[in-house]
């Protein structure tokens, strides 16, 4: 990988890999970007940018997100990445249970249930 | 501290002797949803002994006929507090809040679709050792939108119990329900998770694969409607666009059912006088009592109908997008995009304002939200601003091709919303010092559909909490105003004294208002506002408007016009000093309006909003401080207005 960045400098539509923080960040917001799950290792897209140029939307650990550029700036980043990245959005280790994989144990019945019940809202 | 422990106590005991069990849940994880769920309209709310963090606590019944006080605690993203909000929640936790109790168990609320970031809370929360259960919502979701989580082995996984509750649909409350009476079965957990970050991100990681959870896509419908209403143009367009329907369904609706309200107290006032007769004790009953309870019924359509679109806008996601347009013009006050609802509710009316800050999750920022919205242009300083921009400015006056009156009177609107800003920036600057800068963290939850039940919870506590707590205080001040404005009582024989035929009720009114305790008051208040260009009637007026602010233009009315009330602003025009050393010459010059207009801006005249202020910061000192504060700045404004505007004529 090439050089790591600022998450704030990416463009809108970007994707970047999460390698850690700034050293000049403050304990509280360095702790608040890890609860939120900037964590190394997490990919994050760009969304898009406010009218005003902040605060920016972003997209990680399921969870889409505003973050002001205050804060962006000390989450660093992989240089852009194109396409899909691994774990984005089929989890951390897709598939690596074999044999326990969904429908074959009592999952089945709450797969059902849940798709009856999904039914009735989208 | 621990009078909770006995493991069941009887249906019929006092609150703190029930079991307690805290709601912990990240922002936006159905957390106040599941809550609703439990307790329906059994809720208090109030705010935390000695911060201005928002509290929520009910009942909830079980089948066994015992029941259980659920505490919905503020959302919080992990259990290492940061804020004021935060910190509760752990020192809640762990049972070292004074006075509230130590819960007996937990329940951590999760959104399925957002699973990994639930799971760093609750690796936290089972770090405590109580007693803890899972309930997991948008798991319908979740799998719509092509994820997994096999429930069994999440359950296993995690060692504690998981029910799995979409609070928008009714069956799930008796699950929740359920679960709760089962409380005594829930394991304290044996192995409490990693908190360190690495670790932590680990156990979640293997959490996940061991429930073969599969994230599920970003909602396609969702991502398409964002890419219009986040536009930086058509977004901006349909967030005016929005806003303006916000305001016309507010007047359009709330205005007719205001205006009832006003006629049927008036229709009581009048049948009372010609039922009891026209005497002291029954003004005091038909003017002071039903017009003081008529003054606070008239808050509440508009109230309700705030809060009807505020819930529905914030349920169906929209208020998320609202405040990412509008995050950066609010970060010039020094708040954040969430504080806007409460601006946006302020144009109305301070109050529901007010209460609109229970959503902001910085105590810091709401507390400065919360003192700055009374400058905001409210409805009730309309009237006001109508009556003395038609007596300052004609009506065929153009500037530019464009009304003067429209222009001044947006001219106010704009000076109330700049003044807000600055009183905002310089709350969070005094209270700045104390705390550390939170950052700006804001979850773009999907478009979902409002959930009615939710809906009603959200209208009617606010409206029951200000019919409670706010009538007793609005009344009792309309009925001393009243006193002071109508009291002593004039005898015939003082009247025909003075020249006051008896039987003409106008006359009377006005002599009685000039010889009140009100009328002693404006003329001792000469002092302070001679240099406004105020004469005591002004003074008095001004004075009855501590009330609501619309009092002014009535007061004003009574006091000037012997012979017409209803055209206070001629009676106001041919107003003259009558005593002092300016005696004949007009009260109502340019300077003097222009004083007047100013001084709506910025004074705090209103018992509803301090009385809220009370209620909401949890004790007078914030009330009485900007009182004081706001009547400072809006003298020395309204003096400054009197100057610029008296040297320009």
């Amino acid at each position: 990988m090439a050089g790591t960045r600022s998450l704030v400098e990416l463009p809108a539509g970007a994707r970047a890999m999460v390698v850690g923080t700034t050293a000049d960040v403050e304990p509280h917001v360095a702790r608040r970007l890890v609860d939120l799950g900037l964590v190394p290792g997490t990919p994050v897209t760009v969304v898009r940018r406010a009218p005003l140029r902040d605060p920016t939307l972003y997209r990680f650990a399921d969870t889409s997100m505003c973050l002001r550029a205050a804060q962006a700036r000390h989450v660093l980043v992989t240089a852009e990445l194109p396409g899909e990245l691994p774990g984005e959005t089929t989890g951390e280790l897709p598939g690596e249970l074999p044999g326990e994989l969904p429908g074959e144990t009592t999952g089945e019945t709450t797969v059902q249930e849940a798709a009856g019940l999904a039914l009735g809202v989208r | 501290m621990s009078s909770h422990c006995s493991p069941e106590p009887a249906g019929t005991a006092v609150d703190h002797a029930r079991p307690l069990v805290a709601l912990v849940g990240a922002p936006n994880a159905g957390k106040s949803t599941i809550f609703n769920a439990l307790t329906g309209l059994r809720v208090k709310t109030g705010n935390y002994p000695g911060v201005t963090v928002g509290r929520a606590q009910g009942t909830c019944a079980l089948p066994d006929g015992t029941a259980v006080e659920v505490e919905d605690l503020p959302g919080t993203y992990s259990l290492e507090p940061i804020s004021i909000d935060e910190r509760i929640v752990v020192d809640f936790l762990h049972g070292r809040l004074d006075g509230v109790g130590e819960p007996d168990a937990v329940v951590v609320v999760a959104d399925a679709t957002t699973l990994r970031g639930s799971l760093r809370l609750l690796a936290g929360v089972l770090t405590l050792g109580r007693p803890t259960a899972l309930v997991l919502t948008m798991h319908d979701e979740l799998v719509a939108r092509g994820g997994y989580v096999d429930l069994n082995r999440l359950t296993r996984a995690l060692g504690v119990p998981l029910v799995v509750a979409d609070g928008r649909k009714r069956s799930g409350a008796a699950d929740l329900v359920d679960l709760l009476a089962d409380r005594p079965s829930w394991p304290a957990p044996v192995v409490a998770p990693p908190t360190e970050p690495e670790e932590c991100t680990a156990w979640i990681a293997s959490v996940l694969a061991a429930s073969a959870y599969r994230s599920a896509h970003e909602s396609p419908v969702t991502a398409r409607i964002d890419r219009v209403l986040l536009h930086p143009v058509l977004g901006v367009a349909v967030f005016f666009a929005v806003m303006f329907g916000f305001f016309q369904t507010i007047f359009a609706l709330a205005a007719p059912a205001q205006d009832a309200i006003g006629t049927g107290m008036e229709t009581l006032a009048t049948t009372v006088r010609d039922t009891f007769g026209d005497s002291a004790p029954v003004r005091l009953v038909s003017d002071g009592l039903l017009g003081g309870v008529g003054g606070v019924l008239v808050f509440v359509p508009q109230i309700a109908l705030l809060f009807v679109l505020i819930a529905a806008l914030e349920q169906v996601g929209y208020l998320s997008r609202a405040a990412f347009l509008m995050d950066r013009v609010m970060a010039m006050a020094g708040l954040e995009g969430r504080a806007f609802v409460a601006l946006l509710s302020s144009f109305a009316c301070a109050i529901p304002g007010i209460m609109a800050t229970r959503t902001m999750p910085s105590a810091r920022e709401r507390l400065a939200t919360m003192l700055s919205v009374p400058l905001v242009t409210c409805s009730a300083r309309l009237p006001v601003y109508t009556l003395l921009i038609s007596m300052l400015i004609p009506a065929d006056a153009a500037w530019g091709g464009v009304s003067a009156r429209g222009t001044t009177m947006f001219g106010l609107y704009v000076l109330g919303a700049v003044s807000m800003m600055v009183a905002a920036r310089v709350a969070t600057l005094l209270g700045g010092g104390r705390h550390v800068l939170m950052p700006f963290t804001m979850e773009m939850p999907p478009y979902r559909m409002p959930a009615l039940r939710s809906v009603v919870v959200a209208v009617w506590l606010p409206v029951k909490g200000f019919l409670h707590k706010m009538g007793t205080v609005i009344v009792v001040s309309t009925i001393v105003l009243w006193a002071l404005l109508n009291l002593p009582v004039q005898s015939a024989a003082e009247l025909r004294a003075d020249g006051v035929d008896p039987d003409d009720g106008t006359a009377v009114a006005a002599y009685t208002m000039e010889h009140s305790v009100a009328a002693g008051i404006g003329r001792a208040a000469a002092p302070v506002f001679d240099p406004l260009g105020f004469d005591w009637r002004t003074n008095v007026a001004v004075i009855s408007s501590l009330a609501a602010r619309e009092t002014f233009v009535a007061t004003m009315g009574q006091i000037t016009a012997a012979g017409n009330p209803d055209d206070p602003a001629r009676a106001m025009r041919d107003t003259t000093f009558d005593e002092g050393p300016r005696a004949g010459e007009k009260v109502f010059t340019s300077a003097t309006l222009a004083a007047l207009l100013v001084f709506f801006v910025y004074a705090l005249q209103c018992m509803a909003t301090i009385a809220t202020l009370r209620r909401e910061t949890g004790g007078w000192r914030w009330p009485l401080t900007v009182f004081g504060a706001y009547f400072a700045v809006a003298w020395a404004m309204a003096f400054l207005a009197h100057t610029v505007v008296g040297a320009l004529a």
